[in-house]
């Protein structure tokens, strides 16, 4: 089972991301802060992130950096409502694999999420 | 001197010369007779000719020291050029030291110089603004294509010829007897360049600000000793001058060079506000549409399941409160972007206030949060919009009771102050107060430390505070509570909208008064 970390501030958004996922056996957990998300990834070893870029007082950034250091192999994607900021630029830079733009094609992002993790070894 | 003064000269010298000559040769032909008559008598058989031909011979050769003599005299006695070209030169020092613009002086200087005293060609060197150098300023007596051309950077040999001579009056021919046969030739060169053999160097102290450079016509050319001090005097006034209007050419490219820079930044200042603006909006406005599509979506996907019912008004009231979420946005950000002056009107500030505070009472009531008023006698009427004063207080109110929690106290007092004119609003909290670090952001717009906060509150009450003609500002201590003081200028009606608020924003925002700080609270 591919395991999925979603990552946002709003509670809201993880419901609802966590619902479809979950209905597509994923395994699913959410974090909804910056600060609770790096110990969820440690706790929880997902295959994917899905990070939100503008959070409270830790941002996407600053946890993609932890991921990326300690589990260089997990693919983070990360969830921003702009296109246009050097952010993007900035989390590529530091190793994202991916980003999109809310709001979200869900159908999209699974496509993404699966084809990211299309090289991994899923043990069941 | 007019050409009219010149030729009545000429003929004045030559008659005195004819004269003299006329009274020289008699004489001549007298003492030769008497000394030497006997032996011509012999010689020439007392031939008349031959004497007219020994006198003519003798006023040959007389007339030439005569003539240097009688040009002498007339230029030491009969017409004392110094001292006219002196007082010309004095009234021309005057009405340099008055002139503060650099092209002017320039121009004055070189037309008076060549069209009063007839020098055949002058121009004025002076420093480039930028400093790289020295250029041609203005010239007299050649044309502005060709001393547009020339360029004297730093190092340049004529530069540094003027630097070696120090304030002493450069003269052709002399500079260039003093030098080797190749450096004189070089040097020939650049003051033909000039159209020049007479450099007035201007100094002032030790610094080199330009020079004067003449074309004398020949016949003041050999300049004696005193006409060199006195151009060097004369250099010496018109330096300080120069270097007095350079400065001020400096200051004023100085100053238009810092509003240059000035204007650049308060564009770039509102480019970043729109920036920070359209980020905040792009993203405030995203969260809520995402909530939206992405529930709608998930729904969707499972409207073959038993489940399918109780989701929809799950789903739907969610979309309703998310929609409202994105409307307040917009109406939030229309409230200060409106950019027509609203409707004023006379109102007064209390009943605003207690307007705004009944709309609140039932939440306060609820959360048992204590209001309490404290207004001044005598308060003037205020004349302004009333919608946008209720949500400058509405918006003061609610961030005071979204800071402190139940059972807590918000002051919130109105005073006139009658020296300044000026409103004074406070509004006190007893919350938990605002970290140092976040002080100088809460009016940015879409700052905020609650996750269900827009971050627009403030930023609203700033903008409308702000087309008052008036300040706010924040005081808070960790621990300790927060105060937000407002100043609005009494607005005179009589006066229009506009020029109340330039007139009193510039002091209204300074005044401190010790009322309102920190150490009074009311």
């Amino acid at each position: 089972m591919i395991k999925l970390l979603v990552v946002d501030d709003e509670a809201e958004i993880c419901d609802f991301l966590k619902a479809f996922f979950s209905d597509r056996d994923f395994d699913v957990d959410v974090a909804v802060s910056g600060e609770t998300a790096f110990q969820k990834v440690q706790d929880f070893r997902p295959h994917v992130v899905l990070l939100d870029i503008k959070m409270g007082k830790v941002d996407g950034i600053s946890v993609l950096r932890q991921i990326k250091e300690k589990f260089p192999q997990t693919k983070v994607i990360m969830v921003t409502a702009l296109e246009t900021t050097e952010k993007i630029e900035e989390a590529m830079r530091y190793g994202a694999d991916n980003y999109i733009t809310k709001p979200l094609s869900l159908e999209y992002l699974e496509h993404d999420v699966r084809e990211k993790i299309a090289n991994l070894v899923v043990k069941p | 001197m007019s050409p009219y003064d010149k030729k009545r000269k000429r003929i004045l010298k030559r008659i005195l010369v004819g004269l003299t000559l006329f009274i020289l040769s008699v004489t001549f032909l007298i003492l030769a007779n008497f000394f030497f008559g006997d032996l011509l008598a012999d010689w020439g058989d007392g031939n008349p000719v031959l004497w007219i031909c020994f006198t003519t011979i003798f006023a040959v050769l007389a007339y030439p020291p005569l003539d240097q003599l009688y040009t002498w005299l007339f230029r030491q006695i009969l017409f004392p050029r110094r001292s006219r070209i002196f007082l010309h030169l004095d009234r021309l020092t005057q009405e340099i030291a008055v002139t503060t613009d650099l092209p002017e002086l320039a121009n004055l200087l070189v037309n008076t110089l060549g069209e009063v005293l007839h020098f055949k060609t002058v121009s004025l060197l002076v420093r480039s603004p930028q400093g790289e150098g020295f250029i041609i300023t203005s010239a007299h007596g050649w044309s502005v294509t060709d001393y547009r051309k020339l360029r004297f950077p730093v190092g340049s040999p004529f530069l540094e010829l003027l630097k070696a001579a120090g304030p002493q009056v450069l003269l052709r021919e002399r500079v260039i007897r003093s030098l080797s046969w190749q450096e004189a030739n070089h040097l020939t060169g650049l003051f033909e360049s000039l159209h020049a053999n007479c450099v007035i160097p201007l100094w002032v102290k030790s610094e080199l600000v330009g020079s004067i450079n003449l074309l004398l016509p020949s016949a003041h050319y050999p300049l004696d000793e005193g006409d060199l001090r006195f151009f060097r005097d004369f250099g010496a006034e018109v330096a300080r001058s120069l270097r007095n209007t350079l400065a001020i050419q400096d200051l004023r490219l100085l100053n238009e060079e810092l509003r240059d820079a000035q204007s650049q930044l308060l564009q770039n200042a509102k480019l970043t506000a729109i920036e920070q603006l359209a980020t905040g909006i792009a993203h405030e406005i995203h969260n809520p549409l995402t909530i939206i599509s992405g529930k709608a979506q998930v729904l969707l996907l499972q409207r073959e399941r038993k489940t399918y019912d109780e989701k929809v008004e799950e789903v739907l009231k969610t979309i309703v409160k998310q929609t409202r979420r994105a409307a307040d946005i917009t109406k939030k950000l229309l409230m200060f972007s409106r950019t027509s002056a609203s409707p004023r009107e006379k109102l007064r500030l209390e009943s605003v206030l207690e307007d705004t505070i009944s709309l609140l009472s039932y939440q306060t009531s609820l959360e048992g949060i204590e209001i309490r008023k404290l207004v001044g006698q005598d308060l003037p009427d205020f004349y302004g919009n009333v919608q946008e004063l209720r949500e400058v207080f509405l918006n003061l109110i609610l961030n005071a009771l979204q800071a402190i929690g139940a059972g807590g106290l918000i002051q919130i007092g109105i005073t006139f102050q009658k020296n300044e004119k000026l409103f004074v609003i406070q509004v006190t909290d007893n919350g938990p107060g605002i970290p140092p670090e976040n002080l100088d952001k809460v009016f940015n717009p879409f700052f905020t430390t609650r996750p269900e906060g827009l971050g627009l509150g403030l930023f609203v009450t700033q903008q409308i505070v702000h087309r008052y003609g008036g300040s706010i500002r924040a005081e808070s201590e960790t621990g300790e509570g927060t105060l937000f003081v407002i100043e609005l200028p009494f607005q005179d009606p009589a006066v229009p909208n506009g020029e109340a608020s330039v007139a009193s924003e510039t002091g209204g925002s300074k005044v401190h008064d010790p009322a309102v700080s920190r150490g009074d609270r009311i």
